[in-house]
C-alpha cells in the first residue's frame, strides 16, 4: 500500500465527528481618513517609512537626495520614469539582480492593520526583485486600502496567481539577544510612497 | 531524576543567565499582549481560528485530496511521505533527479523532526540553514532551543566567537548589527549559489492548491525564487480550508509569536515559474495517530507561533535544550507522549498546571488539560520512575480514606519533628531539594477546628 492510501485510511478511522465550518464575522470598515492614518501609523511600527507622492517633488531629485550611495535604480511601474532609473522588463536571469540598490514596485493593497502591502507577481519582472534589492519603494494608491487581512482577502483573487506576497517593512531579525536589526537577507529600507 | 529535571539543573547552575533567559521571554510575551490588546476582536479571532481548525480535523481527508488536487492542476508535484525516512527519501530523490548538491534551507520544524539535515549531509549534499537564527544553531551543531527564536538561549558574545571563527568576523566583536550584517553577505553567497531550495509550510489552501511561508529576514524567499526547484515540506495539519481563513490565521499568527501586527513577509506559493519545478510534500509521521486519540487530537491545530513557550514559567527557567525534543515547551510536552511515552514520559510533568499556556494559545489548544492527562496514561503505562510511582500510590492509599489521612497525618507531624535533617531530605526526596518544610505544626487543622468551633 503507497503512503497516500496508508494516510488517508488512517485519518478516516480516527478523525472526530464532522464539525460545522464557521461563518466570518462582519466588521465595521472604518472610514478613508482613517484607513489611511492607521495605515501610516502602522508602517512605522513595521520599520517602514512612507511619503505622499505630491508632496516628495521630482522623483529623481528625491532618489538622488534619499539614496545618495545608489548606483542602479529600477522601475517597474511605467508611470515612473525619470533620469538615471531604468525599467525593468521580465528577466529570467536573477543575476542581472544582484547589484540593483533600489527598486520600485507597484503594490495593489495596502492593510491599515498592519501596514502590509499585496505585491501580485504581474508587474514583477522577477519574484526575488522585492527580495534583493538592497532598498524597495512601494508604490500604492491612496484608495487602496482597506481595514484588515479579512478584507484583504476578500478583496484579492488567488484565480491565475502563481506567486504572491504581503509585505510589511523592510527584511529584519532580532535571532540575537533580541536585539531588531533591519536588513537581514532582504531589503534593508522599505519606502511607500502613497499617490492619488 | 527525570532527563527534564537533570538538564534543567544544568541550564538553572548559572543564576544570572536564567535571569536573562527568563526576561528575553517574557518580554516577548509582554509584546504579545500588547499586540493582542490592540485587536477589539481578539477572543472572537481566537475562537474562529479555533473552530477552522476543528472543522479541519473533522475533515483532513476531503481537504488533503482536494489541496492535492488543486496543486496537481496548478503544476505542482504532490507527494505523501508516511513517516520521517519517506520524507528524507523523497526529499532526496528530488534533489537527485535535479542534480542539485547545494540546498538553502529556511525554518521548518518538520524537517527538524525528520532530521533531514543529517539525513543530506550523508549523502553529501551541502544544506544551508538561512533564517539567521538557524544558522547560527546550524554553525554550533546545536538543535533549535525554540520553535520561533532557534538561538534565544545563546549570548551575543557567543555568537560574535562563533562568527569570528567560522565567517571571520573580527574577534571580540558582538554588536548585533555587524554579526546580522556579517551573516547575511554570508548568506547571500550561498543564495547565490545555490541549486534547491527547502521551505516548511504555515498554511496550505485546500482551495488554492497553494501553500504559505512566514518570514521576517526574507530568506525562504531568497532560496525560492533563486533556485531552480522549491520543495516545501509540511506536516498534514498545516491544511486550512478556504483562501478566506488566511485572513483570520495570518492575523493570530504574528501577534501570538512575537507581538508584530504581521510576518514582514507572507509568502503565496501557488506555481512553479516557468522553467523550474515546485514539490510538496505532505507527511504524517504519527500525526494520523494523534488524530485517534480523542483527548490529544487537538494539539494538531497547533500553527507553532511559540506562545505557551514565551509564557511558561518552566520553559523559561530550564531553556528549550532540556525537553529534549524538536518542539519544547508546553505543545511539545503534550505532543512527545504520542510518539514515544516511555522516552517523553517525564515531560507532561514539567509543568506547574498554571493553565498560561492555554490562555495565551491563538487556536485554544487546552494544554495545560492534556499536560494532566498524559500524566495519568503516563501512570496508567507504568511509565512513572520509582520514587514518583511509590509516592503516589501511598498518597493515593492515604486520601482514599478520611480516618486514615488523619492517622497518617498524626504519624508525619511527630516523625518530620524527630527524624534527623539527613533522613527527611534524603535523596528520594526531590521536592526537598532547595525547598524547605515549614515548621510543623502540633495539630492539623481539624484539630484545631474541632476544639475552637465553639
Amino acid at each position: 500500500m503507497n503512503a497516500r492510501t496508508t494516510i488517508l485510511q488512517a485519518i478516516r478511522q480516527n478523525k472526530p465527528e464532522a464539525k460545522e465550518r464557521p461563518s466570518f464575522p462582519q466588521e465595521p470598515t472604518g472610514s478613508r481618513t482613517d484607513l489611511l492614518s492607521t495605515f501610516c501609523s502602522q508602517l512605522l511600527t513595521v520599520g517602514a517609512e512612507w511619503v505622499h507622492e505630491e508632496e516628495m517633488g521630482d522623483w529623481s531629485v528625491f532618489l538622488s537626495n534619499y539614496y545618495k550611495n545608489a548606483h542602479r535604480i529600477v522601475t517597474t511601474v511605467p508611470a515612473i520614469q525619470a533620469a538615471g532609473i531604468d525599467m525593468l522588463h521580465e528577466t529570467n536571469e536573477a543575476h542581472d539582480l544582484w547589484d540593483i540598490d533600489v527598486a520600485i514596485v507597484e503594490g495593489t493593497l495596502g492593510v491599515a492593520e498592519n501596514g502590509a502591502i499585496w505585491l501580485p507577481e504581474d508587474p514583477l519582472p522577477h519574484r526575488v526583485l522585492p527580495f534583493i534589492t538592497q532598498h524597495l519603494i512601494i508604490r500604492l494608491h491612496r484608495k487602496n486600502l482597506v481595514a484588515n487581512m479579512h478584507q484583504a482577502y476578500e478583496n484579492l483573487s488567488y484565480e491565475g496567481l502563481g506567486f504572491g506576497l504581503f509585505v510589511a517593512g523592510p527584511s529584519k531579525t532580532a535571532d540575537i539577544e533580541q536585539s531588531l536589526v533591519k536588513g537581514a537577507q532582504g531589503a534593508r529600507t522599505a519606502l511607500v510612497v502613497l499617490y492619488i | 531524576m527525570s532527563q527534564h529535571a537533570k538538564k534543567a539543573e544544568t541550564f538553572i547552575a548559572n543564576e544570572a543567565r536564567t535571569d536573562w533567559h527568563d526576561a528575553s521571554l517574557w518580554m516577548v510575551r509582554e509584546k504579545r499582549d500588547r499586540a493582542s490588546k490592540s485587536i477589539t476582536e481578539w477572543e472572537a479571532l481566537r475562537q474562529m481560528g479555533s473552530d477552522i481548525k476543528d472543522h479541519v480535523l473533522a475533515n483532513l481527508d476531503t481537504y488533503l485530496v482536494q489541496f492535492e488536487e488543486n496543486a496537481l492542476q496548478n503544476g505542482v508535484q504532490v507527494h505523501w511521505a508516511a513517516d520521517a525516512a519517506e520524507h528524507n527519501a523523497i526529499v532526496q530523490s528530488i534533489l537527485d533527479k535535479h542534480q542539485a548538491r547545494r540546498v538553502v534551507k529556511s525554518k521548518s520544524m518538520l524537517t527538524e523532526e525528520c532530521h533531514l539535515n543529517q539525513h543530506l549531509e550523508k549523502n553529501n549534499i551541502e544544506v544551508i540553514d538561512t533564517d539567521l537564527g538557524e544558522r547560527i544553531i546550524q554553525l554550533l551543531d546545536e538543535p533549535p532551543s525554540h520553535i520561533v527564536m532557534p538561538a534565544i538561549h545563546l549570548k551575543k558574545q557567543e555568537i560574535g566567537d562563533l562568527f569570528h571563527e567560522k565567517l571571520g568576523t573580527e574577534a571580540g566583536a558582538s554588536d548585533p548589527q555587524y554579526l546580522t550584517e556579517a551573516a547575511r553577505q554570508h548568506l547571500r553567497q550561498k543564495f547565490q549559489a545555490c541549486d534547491a531550495a527547502i521551505t516548511g509550510v504555515n498554511f496550505a489552501v485546500a482551495e488554492t492548491g497553494g501553500v504559505v511561508v512566514c518570514t521576517n529576514e526574507g530568506n525562504a524567499d531568497m532560496g525560492v525564487h533563486l533556485a531552480p526547484v522549491q520543495i516545501h515540506c509540511m506536516g498534514i495539519e498545516k491544511i486550512i480550508p478556504r483562501w478566506q481563513d488566511l485572513g483570520v490565521f495570518t492575523r493570530l499568527l504574528a501577534r501570538s509569536a512575537t507581538g508584530q501586527p504581521i510576518t514582514v513577509f507572507t509568502s503565496h506559493y501557488h506555481r512553479p515559474e516557468p522553467g523550474k519545478a515546485m514539490h510538496i510534500i505532505l507527511v504524517d509521521n504519527g500525526r494520523s495517530k494523534q488524530l485517534g486519540r480523542e483527548k490529544f487530537r487537538n494539539s494538531l491545530k497547533c500553527i507553532r507561533c511559540g506562545a505557551c513557550m514565551n509564557t511558561c514559567p518552566i520553559y523559561r527557567r530550564s531553556g528549550g535544550h532540556s525537553y529534549g525534543y524538536t518542539v519544547p515547551g508546553p505543545i511539545g510536552s503534550i505532543l512527545t507522549p504520542g510518539i514515544d511515552l516511555k522516552k517523553y514520559s517525564d515531560l507532561p510533568f514539567a509543568s506547574t498546571l498554571c493553565g498560561s499556556c492555554s490562555d495565551v494559545c491563538p487556536v485554544k489548544i487546552n494544554i495545560h488539560e492534556q499536560l494532566y492527562w498524559w500524566r495519568q496514561e503516563i501512570a496508567k503505562e507504568n511509565a512513572l520512575p520509582a520514587a514518583k510511582r511509590w509516592s503516589m500510590r501511598l498518597a493515593g492509599w492515604t486520601l482514599a480514606k478520611p480516618s486514615r489521612y488523619d492517622r497518617m497525618g498524626k504519624l508525619a507531624r511527630w516523625a518530620l519533628r524527630i527524624l534527623p535533617r539527613f533522613i527527611t531530605y534524603n535523596q528520594m526526596n526531590t521536592w526537598g531539594k532547595g525547598r524547605e518544610l515549614p515548621e510543623i505544626p502540633k495539630q492539623s487543622f481539624k484539630e484545631w477546628y474541632t476544639k475552637n468551633k465553639s
